[in-house]
């Protein structure tokens, strides 16, 4: 089997100002081109697993962590946010506070941006997202115009642009329609034929 | 229609909220907001441009027609006209920036003037803050009225308490959780990335650009210089 994306080790964690811990002696691993699901009751850890996933634990929510969790290759506690930044792709829960720009435009190469990627480079990978995608209609919109589900898909025309090792999704079709989480579906499955995961 | 360059734009703010406060009288005060209004109406914003002109013009009327008013209210209401028609200006150009600027334009301009990091994300946070405020208050009356409190003149007086309790907590929660959701996201999209950082689209000053801004910036100049030699120098 190839070598895991993440792997989390009998991992347990506790906000700061909680007197109960998130999460318990967990351990998990996902392989390339896996998607794997977490279900379970509201409250349950689901969310503070995927922010191991993404680094935020422990550099943006602070708290105490025991346990080892290894994201491509990188131990998380050690690694700041910005080296993970181009690895993992993080899509939230509400499409309304996730967008730093106010166009769509500037959205879908926010991270490319910050990452300093060549201009070339971003306007190739923006073109191919965009195509890829088929979203095409929402290039040049000013993001308060757009549906829950339209937002959701620059979100994820954003991620998509960073060619990231490992996505992970926090309850993204939740404020979404029928339709909206249709094309959430077909962008899952584009995102697992191309290897990328969770 | 793209509006200027954004380095431009920043200059003429930074020019702009100076000679706003140190004109204000009824003559010049006007005369500068005149001249503002150019500026937004050269930017492309004719239909904010006229709303604020228009608005200017009955915040005038009202505060000259407040003068045949008996006892202290003429004085309480030419206090409150000279507080509104100060903030005009900047408010309309403020208005105007945000609706011609596109967030990575702007940090991308602030980079290339080399302004330090968190300055720069501070003021773009600021930028972004009127049409997200905008959206929230939106949801906010919405879920409003569909508990049968509208946000509404009427109700703010006869039922103040309610329309606190509808419209500022759901405010102060909002503000909470969306702070903290919005950093999150833009943090584990590389934000905080403390190496050089590229930009889509490219900046570029025009002639016109230039033209508009030498322009400007000698009519804001010279409302305060015509001020100052007709009055003596005493503001």
């Amino acid at each position: 089997m190839s070598k895991s994306v993440l792997t989390i080790r009998n991992v347990t964690y506790r906000y700061d100002g909680c007197d109960e811990n998130s999460l318990a002696g967990i351990s998990l691993a996902v392989h390339p081109g896996e998607c794997v699901v977490l279900t379970g009751a509201s409250g349950c850890g689901k969310t503070t697993l995927t922010r191991i996933a993404n680094g935020l634990i422990p550099h943006f929510y602070e708290g105490t962590m025991e346990g080892e969790a290894q994201v491509c290759g990188h131990e998380i506690t050690d690694t700041p946010p910005h080296v993970l930044s181009p690895l993992v792709g993080s899509v939230f829960q509400n499409p309304r506070s996730q967008f730093f720009n106010t166009d769509t435009d500037s959205e879908i190469v926010f991270g490319m941006e910050n990452a300093g990627l060549p201009r070339q480079e971003m306007q190739r990978r923006y073109t191919n997202t965009t195509q890829r995608l088929d979203i095409a209609h929402l290039c040049g919109r000013n993001v308060y115009e757009l549906s829950g589900g339209q937002k959701q898909m620059v979100a994820c025309a954003g991620v998509y642009a960073m060619e990231p090792e490992l996505l992970v999704l926090d309850e993204p079709s939740s404020n979404l329609d029928d339709v909206a989480i249709d094309h959430l579906r077909e962008f899952l499955l584009l995102a697992k034929s191309m290897a990328r995961r969770f | 229609m793209r509006a200027m360059d954004e380095r431009y734009k920043i200059l003429l703010f930074v020019i702009i909220s100076i000679t706003a406060f140190m004109v204000k009288d009824l003559v010049y005060g006007s005369l500068l907001f005149l001249c503002v209004c150019l500026i937004t109406f050269a930017m492309g914003q004719v239909k904010l441009t006229l709303k604020y002109a228009l608005s200017y013009a009955a915040v005038l009327g009202l505060t000259q027609a407040a003068l045949w008013l008996p006892g202290a209210l003429p004085g309480i209401f030419l206090m409150l006209g000279l507080c509104i028609r100060m903030f005009m200006p900047l408010l309309l150009y403020a208005r105007a920036f945000s609706a011609t600027t596109t967030v990575s334009n702007l940090v991308a301009a602030m980079h290339k003037m080399h302004v330090p990091k968190p300055l720069a994300l501070a003021f773009t946070v600021a930028v972004r803050f009127f049409p997200m405020a905008k959206e929230e208050m939106d949801c906010i009356r919405d879920a409003m009225r569909l508990r049968g409190i509208s946000f509404s003149l009427v109700n703010c007086f006869t039922r103040p308490g309610v329309v606190f309790e509808g419209a500022l907590i759901p405010i102060m929660m909002r503000a909470a959780s969306i702070s903290e959701e919005l950093a999150a996201s833009s943090v584990s999209r590389g934000i905080d990335n403390p190496g050089r950082r590229t930009s889509y689209r490219q900046l570029v000053i025009t002639r016109r650009d230039t033209a508009l801004v030498i322009l400007f910036s000698l009519l804001l100049v010279g409302v305060v210089l015509l001020k100052a030699l007709r009055t003596g120098g005493a503001s």
